[in-house]
């Protein structure tokens, strides 16, 4: 582990002689205090030493002598005062000189003569005290051999706080796993990494340089490659043309040299082992085939570092063992990889490093051998799992809707199943396993090849949507935005689209008939909006999803579909939801939910029903709730 | 803190730049501006004959904007409106030069519209067609149906009981003029307060939620097809009544018209956001512009030309206030 530790003297003298000429004209100040980030706690005193031997040859020794003995009395203390019994490897500390942050704590902490604990989280403490032995006005770098560090990165989308000062690193050569609930900000930090979002705040290092990304190609050309979970190829050309879209061998400047280009691909191609014809359609590839094109792009581009979203979602074990093959390659060579998973088995088997992201922040990042799966969990969900959903109420009545025999050709296979009157049915499934599908023609959205669905004992032939909002049935549907909502306008008129004619008298909408319905599902629902007259798309996903609720308590549904009903929206708004949704099966409502969250299936259903590959593969009801069993049945693993 | 931004709300300009009536403002505030260049440029513009001229040439294709205010909320259009005003015009001629009744000639006319606005509607909604592709189409069949019936001749020869309504005034106002004023109030009343006004916006922002709410999605794109069609049939029938004759190249480039002073007018061209208002406005835009072209003797050509860009510039200079980020 050692010789991964690299003293970057040359930053650390920089910034000592600037820190130097501020010491003179502070020179009190500086004699009493020092500030000192612990950032994820390793061996200090190793790391120090490290830096001694590593700067032994420059002419600075023996100052540098004095001063890491210095620092590793003051680091001693330091972890006395945490309390940190035996700090494991991987320390970095980084002190900083006497700006105004550090004037500011000091001066707190002069006040309250205790440590502070700035931030919140595990792993990084903010500590200013008096170092009685350590006046020197040295500023001291020490790190990783760090292919990447983001440090402080803050974004806001309109208002809302998308990240908060996270601080992210990947070493060289590594396979770094990022976690996080959905809107945790994964993906958010990861579009910054990758040019696709700009930050409000923070700074960007990249192979030992400060860097600004602006735009994903500006991205990949410094060696930063993403991969999207629905990928970037263009699948009416060849996977030779896709490899190099844009940059093309060209013969005298104007011609595309076709040789060159499909020998190129095949030289990348080969080195991931990939069977693949250069020369192959995209179209006519599989998913994992698809994936190593991708792989051979972001290697074309000379990337260094590669973030994969989720790229197991969609493979078979078999392709999966593949794909790992080929990142321990990269490894290898030296390619640092970003791996964003849900699967929190496989991570183990690949991973090296893992950071959790949670509302926002960063939450920890450890190595994957320090931690277990239960405690990466308690990072993501940052509470008891109880504590997330609000409790369940209601005793399930008579049965109300069976589907029996339902299919349709190529996604649903002979589903059957009862909803009960005032019961939450949850549906699992992985992606691709058929839940949209199975809702939506339920729905009547698509149509069905065969199979019928009694509804109060009463067969009824679902077929348009228009008829089950008559029979009571309501969607909201997974893309909230494109399929629940006209973003373009009003609250009012979102709530009452689906309805109208309770509004209308001899032809005409009554504007104030209209306006106290709306009224009162705002009031309600708690929807926030600044009024009815807003325009729907400049709420927040919660308070759009609520509106979308209220659209089909204005037609009296009584049966609730929801189709991941708390996509993109932020914890608190969560809640509400689902306290919505115990309301509502309190007043006799049904509801369906279907969720790749399984936390949220297991948190608020009554009952399971797990979906893999068009077919029910388990049923459960609350009490035989297991997690691993159901993500067995959702991966079709048990019989 | 607080006082600036309780000042700034009360602030004219946050209130406009706010304001979901923002394209109309500016569309309005372009009119007033244009009409006082011309009032100074030319001193006929101010005229009571000029004016009672210019709304009468506003009012055959404003009422064709208001129909084509209909297709491109649902985020559709329709080229072939300047056909169906020759069509019209030409079969409601020839209708009562072979002797029928003017009633039921009229009536053939309309007939013949409707028919062009279901052929478009239901082809439109019943395939995946493009609106411009489908009423290209038409354009073409109506135009070459108009010219087989007539034999490429104007039907001329009309009784005075119809071109009465054409060329006729109900005090100093022409006639057509009340119709248009009477066919905006009426489709201002259809967009706001009915359902199928409703469904007309909620479609051209998201056609699938409006499937998913029930909504019989293939009915309301019919029917603005319709609509629009039916209101070429208007524009067509005063046309052939004002020239006393139904003439098979008439309407020819109204359609541009239409579409012009329905995007000048601040309605989004790819559906979901207008106002009718807008709609009024943008046609008097386009008619202003017209009027104000011929009273200073620029040719005809140049006049294209010119209408081009004020076009382009008009939706150029909404489009850059309007996109705020």
């Amino acid at each position: 582990m050692e010789a991964d530790y690299q003293v970057l003297i040359k930053d650390l003298l920089q910034e000592r002689a600037h820190t130097l000429a501020q010491a003179q004209a502070r020179e009190r100040e500086l004699e009493d205090y020092y500030t000192l980030w612990v950032h994820q706690v390793k061996t200090p005193i190793a790391a120090a030493r490290l830096l001694l031997q590593t700067g032994a040859g420059g002419e600075n020794t023996s100052e540098l002598e004095l001063e890491l003995f210095k620092i590793e009395r003051y680091v001693e203390m330091v972890l006395q005062y945490l309390r940190v019994e035996s700090p494991s490897a991987d320390l970095v500390i980084r002190p900083y000189s006497l700006d105004g942050i550090v004037r500011q704590a000091v001066r707190r902490y002069r006040k309250r003569r205790r440590v502070q604990l700035v931030k919140s989280g595990f792993s990084v403490r903010k500590v200013s005290l008096r170092p009685s032995s350590f006046n020197s006005e040295k500023v001291v770098a020490l790190r990783m051999d760090y292919i990447l560090e983001m440090r402080g990165i803050s974004k806001a989308f309109y208002g809302v706080q998308a990240l908060k000062d996270v601080d992210f690193s990947v070493i060289r050569g590594e396979t770094h796993i990022l976690l996080g609930e959905n809107g945790a900000g994964k993906s958010t930090l990861m579009k910054i990494l990758s040019g696709a979002y700009h930050k409000d705040a923070g700074e960007i290092y990249f192979d030992g340089e400060r860097i600004e990304i602006s735009t994903p190609l500006d991205a990949q050309q410094k060696g930063i490659s993403i991969i999207y979970q629905e990928f970037n190829l263009i699948p009416g050309l060849t996977v030779a043309e896709n490899i190099f879209l844009g940059r093309e061998p060209l013969k005298g400047n104007r011609l595309i040299d076709w040789k060159v280009l499909n020998e190129n691909a095949k030289a990348i191609l080969d080195k991931l082992h990939a069977n693949i014809p250069p020369k192959a359609l995209v179209a006519t590839l599989s998913v994992a085939e698809q994936q190593f094109v991708e792989i051979a792009k972001a290697l074309s581009f000379g990337a260094k570092l590669i973030i994969m979203d989720e790229p197991s979602a969609t493979l078979t074990p078999a392709e999966r063992d593949r794909l790992f093959d080929v990142i321990r390659d990269l490894k290898q060579a030296g390619v640092s990889i970003i791996y964003i998973s849900h699967h929190l088995d496989e991570i183990f088997e690949i991973g090296d490093r893992v950071t959790v992201l949670r509302d926002g922040q960063l939450v920890a990042t450890d190595e994957l051998k320090n931690v277990t799966k239960d405690l990466i969990i308690r990072w993501m969900v940052g509470r008891d799992l109880t504590n997330t959903y609000p409790p369940r109420t209601t005793k399930p009545g008579e049965v109300v809707l069976e589907v029996k025999n339902l299919s349709r050709r190529g996604e649903l296979y002979d589903i059957n199943f009862q909803l009960r009157r005032g019961e939450i049915l949850g549906i699992a499934g992985l992606v691709g396993s058929g839940r949209t599908e199975l809702v939506r023609a339920l729905y009547g959205a698509d149509p069905i090849d065969s199979g019928e669905i009694i509804l109060r004992g009463r067969r009824m032939r679902i077929g348009t949507p228009k008829e089950s909002i008559k029979y009571g049935i309501g969607l909201l549907p997974e893309d909230r935005k494109q399929q629940g909502l006209v973003l373009e306008q009003p609250v009012r008129s979102n709530v009452t689209l689906a309805n109208l004619k309770r509004v209308v008298r001899s032809g005409l909408i009554r504007a104030s008939e209209e306006k106290n319905a709306v009224d009162s599902y705002i009031k309600n629902l708690n929807i926030r909006t600044p009024g009815q007259h807003v325009l729907i798309k400049n709420l927040s996903g919660g308070n759009q999803q609520k509106a979308v609720l209220a659209k089909w308590l204005f037609t009296d549904s009584d049966i609730l579909i929801f189709d991941e009903p708390t996509r993109g929206i932020d914890v608190g708004a969560k809640y509400e939801i689902y306290q919505l949704m115990n309301r509502l099966t309190e007043e006799g409502k049904s509801v369906i939910m279907v969720s790749s969250e399984l936390p949220e299936i297991i948190g608020m259903s009554d009952r399971v029903l797990v979906l893999h590959k068009g077919r029910i593969t388990g049923e459960y009801t609350r009490d035989q709730f297991d997690q691993e069993l159901i993500m067995k049945n959702a991966a079709g693993e048990a019989s | 803190m607080q006082g600036t931004s309780v000042a700034r709300k009360q602030n004219i300009w946050y209130r406009i730049n706010h304001s979901y009536y923002k394209p109309e403002i500016f569309a309005g505030v372009g009119l007033v501006m244009l009409s006082v260049v011309l009032a100074f440029a030319s001193p006929y513009f101010l005229t009571r004959n000029n004016l009672i001229n210019l709304v009468r040439q506003i009012s055959l294709y404003a009422i064709i904007a208001s129909g084509m205010t209909f297709v491109i909320l649902t985020g559709g259009i329709d080229l072939s409106v300047g056909s169906i005003v020759a069509v019209t015009g030409t079969f409601t001629a020839g209708f009562m030069k072979a002797g029928t009744p003017v009633w039921l000639s009229v009536l053939v006319g309309f007939g013949i519209a409707v028919l062009f606005g279901l052929f478009n509607g239901l082809v439109i909604s019943n395939t995946r067609i493009p609106p411009i592709i489908v009423t290209l189409s038409a354009m073409s069949i109506g135009r070459g149906a108009a010219l087989l019936y007539s034999n490429g001749y104007p039907i001329s020869g009309l009784p005075s009981s119809f071109t009465s309504w054409g060329r006729g005034y109900w005090g100093p106002i022409p006639i057509p003029v009340y119709v248009m004023v009477a066919i905006f109030i009426i489709a201002y009343i259809i967009i706001t307060n009915t359902r199928f006004g409703r469904y007309v916006y909620a479609l051209g922002g998201s056609e699938e939620t409006v499937r998913l709410s029930g909504i019989a999605v293939k009915r309301v794109k019919t029917m603005v097809y319709v609509i629009s069609a039916f209101m070429a049939g208007i524009s067509g029938m005063l046309l052939a009544s004002r020239l006393g004759s139904g003439q098979p190249l008439s309407g020819d480039g109204w359609e541009l018209d239409a579409i012009a002073a329905v995007v000048v007018g601040g309605t989004d061209i790819a559906g979901g956001r207008g106002t009718i208002i807008g709609t009024i406005i943008g046609s008097f835009i386009i008619g202003v512009l017209n009027n104000g072209l011929n009273l200073l003797n620029v040719s005809p050509y140049l006049q294209l030309v010119v209408k081009g860009f004020v076009i382009v510039g008009a939706v150029l200079v909404r489009a850059g206030f309007v996109k705020h980020k």
